[in-house]
């Protein structure tokens, strides 16, 4: 069991701390419209596609995002439970959830050059998989000659050492949780670990951005300056497998307006803001549809121990309600209401329910407040892609 | 403290002179161990001394700053990283590396989160592409009056 205890803040502390801006009064969830339109794709909340292997995922949204073979309307393959990541860049997909026959062209350092393949690293540990060149289409949109990764590639089973030693491997739909990820976030490229591979020997290298995995929202022949994450609200006891929107584009339709959100300028090189939580500032903090729940600093909150059906999230003794201030580089202000429940309870008292609002879990990190899934519950969340013009200015920036 | 080998005797003068040298030890293994661990990391690497233990701060060449936590028993008994690019963690963690690679993983591990909290290894790895950030300490290396909070 571990319990942090007075985490004294260091870190990069950003100049907007303690400025005005429109602060109002703290904001809870209400139901988001739920839009139809070409430019609208399901998202779902439920499992995930991993659960024989014995872990449920609990707060992950998936899409499924159809693949073609670059210039071809009819060599496709449709992939279902991708993640939905604002926290990421670029489409990655399990090679294992592809059918074998279905093969796209590999991307080459150079014309007749060495393959392309990438060490993508996460936090819990790294996928490794060559770079391919893939139209997609999601719902109504379509882009062109996108850099994708295949992840677990056969064709491509020596992994350096460099790149198995960022954590354990993810290469499988067990592994890794999902059938793929859409990394939707505010930037284009990805700016990973790349690799030249040619006669199964792989050395370390540079790309240029325009072959780097990259978010596929830019390609889009239009509605590509950003997207919606619309979620229904869950109840305090957490929910069964629910619905909602991505929706793709910021004020480039009828469905797809600011209305009354509020633009938050983030970082233009990290994509962060900063919350102030219990007169802490944390500097570099996140919206996230990619982390499963909201992560942050609080010594007095007790974590569930190993023997729990909950390790590592919090577990406090009854329902901690709570509030903390998002402030964007634009000094744009607005306090958020959220709930901390005993993670443990939760999981045993509802065991078919794969959503939690009030699922949390400490931050390892003192600098960051990383607001999760229960965030976009009940919400209408816009991530504006960072140079990209949008009717509440140019990205990057989060609303809400 | 560290024990000056002759090659350690003069890593560690270079060392605190700020000036730049390679120098690196894992999590668990003898401080005395930098220097002929050195050639594996190319940084730059500042040596300063807190209550009951030295930090050596390494920033990679990838901008990431790795900082070790070396005990008056001459143990790195912590380490944590954070910055655009993971650190070389087998290097980092050293026989722990295997403890981490094989941990179960949970529901709390979804891509941007990882904790583990075992007898022996305590760890936790968060971030997001070009923002990484973790911590691991062995629990019994610990010195006394040592807060765990101040491992960062």
């Amino acid at each position: 069991m571990t319990r942090w205890i007075a985490l004294a803040p260091i870190g990069v502390i950003l100049s907007v701390v303690g400025c005005g801006g429109s602060s109002g009064t703290a904001t809870m969830p209400t139901q988001p419209l739920m839009p139809t339109g070409s430019n609208v794709a399901m998202i779902t909340v439920d499992a995930g596609p991993s659960t024989a292997s014995g872990i449920t995922s609990v707060n992950t949204p998936f899409v499924s995002v159809t693949v073609c073979a670059p210039g071809s309307t009819s060599n496709c393959q449709t992939i279902d439970h991708v993640e939905v990541d604002t926290g990421s860049y670029g489409l990655r997909i399990l090679s294992s959830a592809m059918s074998s026959s279905f093969v796209l062209p590999q991307e080459a350092n150079g014309a007749g050059g060495p393959a392309i393949v990438e060490c993508a690293v996460f936090a819990d540990g790294f996928s490794w998989g060559p770079v391919k060149t893939a139209d997609i289409q999601i719902a109504g949109e379509a882009a062109s000659a996108v850099p994708v990764q295949i992840i677990g590639d056969p064709a491509f089973p020596g992994i350096p050492n460099s790149c198995s030693s960022t954590g354990p491997e993810e290469d499988t739909v067990a592994t890794f949780g999902a059938n793929g990820i859409l990394g939707i976030g505010p930037f284009i490229q990805d700016e990973g670990d790349y690799y030249s591979c040619s006669a199964g020997v792989c050395t370390a290298t540079k790309i240029g951005l325009a072959l780097q995995v990259s978010n596929p929202v830019a390609y889009f022949t239009a509605d590509n300056n950003g997207v919606i994450v619309e979620l229904p609200a869950v109840p305090a006891g957490g929910s069964p497998p629910l619905t909602g929107s991505l929706v793709f584009g910021i004020g480039t339709e009828s469905n797809n307006g600011l209305g009354t959100a509020t633009v938050y300028a983030v970082d233009p090189n990290l994509g962060v803001f900063t919350v102030t939580y219990k007169n802490q500032a944390y500097g570099n903090s996140f919206l996230d549809s990619g982390s499963n729940a909201n992560y942050f600093v609080d010594a007095t909150i007790p974590t569930c121990s190993n023997s729990t059906a909950a390790p590592g999230f919090f577990c406090p003794t009854a329902t901690l309600n709570l509030s903390a201030t998002n402030t964007g580089v634009n000094n744009a202000s607005s306090a958020i209401s959220f709930s901390v429940a005993n993670a443990q309870d939760l999981f045993n008292s509802n065991t078919s329910a794969v959503e939690f609002a009030n699922l949390a879990a400490p931050n390892s990190d003192n600098t960051s407040f990383d607001w999760g899934l229960p965030f976009f519950f009940g919400r209408s969340v816009y991530t504006a892609i960072a140079d990209q013009n949008t009717p509440g200015g140019i990205g990057p920036y989060v609303a809400y | 403290m560290l024990i000056p080998s002759g090659r350690c005797a003069l890593a560690l003068a270079l060392l605190i002179q700020a000036a730049s040298v390679p120098a690196f030890a894992a999590l668990g293994a003898d401080a005395s161990s930098i220097a002929s661990d050195g050639l594996k990391m190319k940084g730059m690497v500042r040596v300063s001394a807190a209550h009951a233990y030295s930090v050596h701060e390494i920033q990679t060449p990838s901008g990431t700053l790795v900082r070790e936590y070396v005990s008056p028993a001459g143990k790195v008994f912590a380490v944590a990283w954070r910055g655009p690019k993971m650190p070389d963690l087998r290097q980092t963690l050293g026989v722990y590396f295997k403890q981490y690679s094989e941990a179960p993983r949970t529901s709390l591990s979804d891509h941007k989160h990882f904790a583990i909290a075992l007898p022996g290894l305590v760890m936790q790895s968060s971030g997001r592409m070009h923002a990484y950030f973790g911590r691991a300490y062995v629990p019994e290396l610990l010195p006394p009056n040592v807060s765990v909070t101040d491992i960062q």
